[in-house]
């Protein structure tokens, strides 16, 4: 951690590095006057301040370069989404933040701590769901619950209403005693997801949590993962399901080969890829004359999808509510009958595509 | 604490677990064997409780060894530490709980099956002989070695295969090294200072295992 001090007796500017939370004594170069300065702990105090923070993050195995300069920030309550294809680099980032992998360059700081020197003060913040959950197979999911709970620090008399509590929410009460080795490869994603959240970590970092779920339990954590970032805990997860994705997260950043192509809200991602409106009109009666449309001003394309439907491209530059009045304006004198008009925007996977075609040309 | 609860988990998995349940048959299975193999062939005839003090300290080791490795690799693979290692506890915690979880496992079977030895002992020669304490210390000491081994394997080798085999063809000569390193020097006390070198080589063990655990990528 660096910091900038201006010397009080002669206003000598030096720079001085040290950890986060360490006083030190600082002799000025100039003038020799003695000042002791704190290097303040990045606790999370305030909601716009950084939870994560990776700086020019770099891994490499041998000759492949697995993470090349990657760099964000989480925020506290943030729902992150961290997607790519298979091997862009997701699991290693992952890794790297709760301590299990070592970096080759850059700094990791999870609420102040850099990783991985200071892991043991960062674990205390984090929830963590491998790719590939595991349990020692001779525990039952009670034994393995409690036990990563008392090891996660929480109070004895607290653990249990809590495992309780939790099993219930997740529908596996009825496996409590059963042996991990008897459960199904869902509950035991149920089991992992619970063992993550249940010390109320301030950060869950998840890699597929929602891999081998069946709908229900689907929307059911992806509700969890919403009512935790209400509180003010930050989720960062990694998904394939787009859809999933796109549901939960309120910044997303899309990785491939190692490198960021993009980081953003929904909104940002798809402004960027959305150059311009589309809008989806279904006709209950339709006649010929309805391309009369194509004469107002800003429609571009009219693309027939059917005979019931068509898509009407508009051009961003003019105003959408005009275009749109014209051109139910001008349905109506054509005797066309109007089922509905719907703006179409592009899905996740639309501009998830795009991103990955544009990373891979440039 | 978590040193205790890890500690008190995985005796709880230890004990009750087919492998040891498998170990603790096979040392009654040595002794009685061994001493009825050796009476069948006619030559000079040891006593039931020498025949499982020498059998367990060899073949006995091996199999600990080997039990400790693959029960180290299998949860190594299966990504069972992970989950363990994002917990503010310290990672040699885990291999100190293994060691001695199933180092006390290990002593059980050894007392057991020197007593299975004494009792023939008893029903064949008549008499309980001297030195059975020897035998336990001995034995106990040797065990020490093999778990430590078997830890040490289990953290360096990358494989089960691997591992197995470096146990069954290194494993005979480490377990027998305390054995070997006083067969050099002239004691009083040799079964004292033999077990002073086995707890040293297990402590030994077990220190470069935990360093090299300590900086692990999982």
């Amino acid at each position: 951690m660096e910091k900038k001090i201006k010397c009080k007796k002669c206003g000598e500017i030096t720079t001085i590095t040290s950890k986060p939370g360490e006083t030190i004594n600082v002799s000025c170069p100039s003038c020799s006057a003695i000042e002791k300065v704190t290097f303040e702990n990045n606790n999370i105090s305030t909601s716009n301040k950084s939870i994560v923070q990776i700086n020019n993050l770099s891994k490499k195995y041998k000759d492949f370069i697995a993470l090349n300069n990657v760099s964000f920030n989480i925020k506290k309550g943030e729902i992150f989404g961290y997607i790519g294809p298979n091997g862009a680099g997701k699991t290693t980032t992952i890794k790297i933040l709760v301590g299990l992998l070592n970096k080759t360059s850059g700094k990791v700081f999870i609420n102040g701590y850099e990783m991985p020197e200071q892991k043991k003060q960062a674990h205390k913040f984090i929830g963590y769901l491998p790719q590939q959950v595991a349990f020692q197979q001779w525990r039952t999911l009670n034994h393995a619950l409690t036990t990563f709970a008392k090891l996660s620090g929480m109070q004895k008399n607290s653990i249990q209403p809590r495992i309780d509590e939790l099993i219930e929410l997740m529908k596996i009460g009825k496996l409590k005693n059963k042996k991990v080795n008897q459960l199904s490869g869902g509950e035991i994603q149920k089991v992992g997801i619970i063992q993550a959240i249940q010390h109320n970590p301030s950060l869950l970092i998840l890699d597929e949590p929602l891999e081998g779920l069946d709908p229900e339990s689907r929307y059911k954590v992806k509700q969890i993962f919403k009512d935790l970032s209400k509180t003010g805990t930050t989720v960062f997860f990694s998904s394939h399901i787009l859809s999933d994705v796109q549901d939960v997260a309120t910044k997303i950043c899309i990785l491939d080969w190692g490198k960021i192509l993009k980081i953003g809200t929904i909104d940002e991602l798809k402004s960027e890829f959305n150059k311009e409106t589309q809008v989806k009109i279904v006709f209950s009666k339709k006649s010929e004359k309805f391309k009369e449309i194509s004469k107002i001003l800003g429609v571009q394309k009219i693309l027939e999808k059917s005979y019931e439907n068509c898509l009407v491209t508009i051009d961003k530059n003019v105003n959408y509510d005009d275009v749109i009045h014209n051109i139910i304006q001008t349905l109506l004198k054509n005797e066309c009958h109007i089922r509905s008009i719907t703006p179409v925007t592009p899905s996740l996977d639309e501009v998830y595509q795009y991103y990955l075609r544009k990373g891979v040309k440039s | 604490m978590s040193l205790a609860l890890l500690f008190y988990d995985e005796l709880k998995g230890f004990y009750k677990s087919k492998a040891m349940i498998s170990l603790w048959m096979l040392f009654i299975i040595f002794t009685i064997v061994g001493y009825f193999g050796q009476k069948l062939l006619g030559e000079g005839l040891l006593p039931g409780t020498t025949i499982a003090s020498i059998l367990i300290s060899s073949l006995g080791g091996v199999i600990t060894s080997i039990v400790i490795t693959v029960s180290i690799i299998h949860e190594k693979e299966q990504k069972v530490y992970d989950l363990f290692m994002i917990r503010p506890v310290k990672r040699w915690y885990f291999l100190v709980a293994k060691f001695f979880s199933v180092y006390i496992c290990v002593i059980v079977a050894v007392i057991i099956s020197l007593l299975v030895g004494v009792l023939i002992d008893y029903i064949e020669l008549g008499m309980i002989l001297p030195g059975v304490t020897n035998d336990l210390i001995s034995t106990t000491s040797i065990m020490a070695v093999a778990c430590g081994f078997g830890i040490f394997i289990g953290v360096l080798s990358p494989s089960i295969l691997l591992a197995v085999l470096i146990a069954l063809f290194f494993g005979q000569f480490v377990n027998l090294l305390p054995v070997i390193l006083i067969s050099f020097i002239e004691f009083d006390n040799m079964l004292l200072v033999a077990s002073i070198f086995a707890i040293a080589i297990a402590a030994i063990l077990m220190v470069i295992s935990m360093f090299v655990f300590e900086r692990k990528q999982f």
